[in-house]
């Protein structure tokens, strides 16, 4: 593995952060995280409820700034949402007005690839997540493992380096999950991704692996997991 | 009218919109939560507090009343005649009071309008309806953008929310007099020069309309957006306009109603001895009224009911349905 001399793809280094309450007092959400995810990587967040895995996934995707610490991205700052890192969202986000190959085009806008080469390069990776046909469909015609699907392609689309997940499962039954999760992993194992990491967060012990130490205390010290 | 309005903002909308904000329906928390005095006052004060926990009370067990229908099975088993019969009974009626109500209008119409009056008052309205039409696109051409750019700020929404309050409350034809000083001063024409008067007051509904639906765009539609980077262009085309095009709709239908009832005040303008005519609709039902013509009054009262439902009927709604299908995920 090349982890040693590559920089790592992300390296969350002492980062709090603290929403405002509604009385003005601010309410400390993560204390003093650091995470270092490296070339190869899938890193489980797991933690229960409220205990800020979603935001630590925002400030690793530059969404939100951390009260302090710093977020480095392939060793530079991360100074908001960057190329190369894509999102796949628990609730799908995926924009009912525009058709699956609209929606999953959308991820390559930032590109300024032509008009074909856009279409060919979402039709491919709406074929490789296996919604082949599906293309002109609407999201909402969709079933809910199906949409997930487009927001996978969405997110491969544009070869990013980092995916971040934010529970891409837990909108699903138990079965559509599975299927959808094994065919990623399969994706991944078999290099057909240009993805160098993954990070995830989930609630489900299962998808976070065995070596995954589950972490009673109220604020979130995430353990990292290679998988 | 401003203190009022200030009054009005601070007792009534500004706790209203801080005790909205937990109906939200999202799954982030709101880093900028919207805050009033009055609403912590009630939250925190204990007389205040034990005054409306009375008034709540009293309400959850008016709720819960049992209300009983007084001898409610008697009226159950009684005889009623079929319902076909009756519906039928009852749509010759209408049909019955339409068809006299016509007879006796085209009876009225004959005797005292001529064809030259029809259209007269058509031509009139089609000028109206140009004016309604353009003023409605400019109009949306500046709010729109603005409207989103406030309403995806809520400090912005909050600061801003009374001062389009304060404009739309503000009577617009105070301002009609400045309107006609500067276009009889830079000698104007009128017929362009007085439109914009017809939408002073209405335009406001755009933006209202508009920063409501930019504040509720959900958060991931524009976290998503932001990942993938979408350049502007795309932006506003894919993402934002689609997302508040319904809103953008309720906000242009009732911006170009109001703008046709306005064109009666502000296509026939006088301000002392100068008086200005733009000629529409608006002007012709002004000029009627002036006259004390009763049927030219009706013709062009009947013209614009005409022009506002089948604007209604022909734009509007097919554009909300269009909407409503477009934006509804299941």
């Amino acid at each position: 593995m090349t982890a040693s001399t590559a920089p790592p793809v992300i390296d969350i280094r002492q980062v709090c952060i603290a929403f405002a309450k509604p009385s003005g007092k601010p309410l400390p959400v993560l204390a003093d995280i650091d995470i270092t995810l490296s070339e190869g990587e899938i890193l489980g967040l797991l933690g229960r409820s409220g205990s800020g895995k979603s935001t630590l996934l925002r400030i690793a995707g530059g969404h939100i700034k951390p009260t302090s610490g710093a977020v480095l991205y392939r060793g530079r700052p991360l100074l908001g949402p960057s190329e190369g890192i894509a999102v796949v969202f628990q609730t799908f986000a995926l924009y009912p007005w525009l058709t699956v190959l609209e929606n999953v085009e959308l991820g390559l806008d930032a590109l300024h690839l032509s008009l074909d080469g856009a279409t060919t390069r979402a039709m491919s990776a709406i074929d490789l997540i296996g919604l082949d046909g599906f293309q002109s469909a609407y999201p909402r015609e969709l079933s809910g493992g199906m949409r997930q699907r487009v927001g996978f392609a969405r997110a491969i689309v544009s070869d990013p380096v980092l995916i971040l997940m934010d529970e891409p499962f837990s909108a699903l039954d138990v079965l559509t999950a599975e299927t959808l999760r094994t065919d990623f992993l399969d994706l991944w194992i078999e290099h057909q991704l240009p993805t160098k990491a993954a990070l995830m967060v989930t609630h489900n012990i299962e998808e976070g692996g065995s070596d995954v130490r589950p972490d009673s205390r109220p604020r979130l010290q995430p353990r990292a997991y290679c998988g | 009218m401003t203190i009022a309005i200030i009054i009005y903002d601070q007792l009534l909308f500004r706790p209203m919109v801080a005790w909205a904000d937990k109906f939200r329906s999202e799954q982030t928390a709101a880093q900028v939560v919207p805050r009033s005095v009055v609403l912590e006052l009630f939250r925190g004060s204990r007389l205040l507090r034990r005054l409306s926990m009375s008034v709540g009370m009293g309400l959850h067990k008016a709720a819960r009343a049992r209300l009983a229908l007084p001898s409610g099975s008697h009226w159950a088993t009684r005889w009623s005649p079929p319902r076909r019969i009756v519906d039928f009974a009852w749509y010759g009626v209408l049909v019955a009071a339409l068809a006299y109500i016509g007879w006796e209008l085209g009876r009225y119409a004959r005797s005292t309008l001529s064809w030259g009056d029809f259209t007269i008052a058509a031509s009139n309205g089609a000028l109206t309806l140009l004016r309604v039409a353009v003023l409605i696109s400019l109009a949306s051409a500046i709010w729109v953008p603005v409207g989103v750019a406030v309403g995806l700020r809520p400090k912005l929404t909050e600061r801003i929310q009374p001062i389009a309050q304060f404009l739309a409350a503000f009577p617009a034809n105070l301002l009609f007099p400045v309107a006609v000083f500067l276009i009889v001063r830079f000698d104007l024409a009128p017929k362009i020069w007085l439109s914009p008067l017809m939408i002073l007051g209405t335009q406001w509904y755009i933006l209202f309309n508009v920063i409501a639906g930019a504040s509720a765009f959900p958060s991931d539609f524009r976290e998503a957006a932001g990942s993938f980077r979408v350049r502007p262009c795309r932006w506003w085309w894919e993402v934002m306009l689609p997302g508040i095009f319904p809103y953008y709709v309720t906000g242009a239908v009732t911006a170009s109603g109001g703008a046709c009832n306005a064109s009666i005040v502000s296509e026939a303008v006088s301000w002392g001895s100068e008086r200005l005519s733009a000629s529409g609709l608006g002007a012709y039902i002004a000029q009627m009224t002036e006259a004390g013509d009763y049927p030219g009054i009706a013709l062009g009262i009947a013209v614009m009911s005409v022009l506002v439902i089948s604007t209604n009927r022909l734009l509007w709604r097919p554009l909300y349905a269009l909407a409503e299908r477009r934006t509804r995920l299941d």
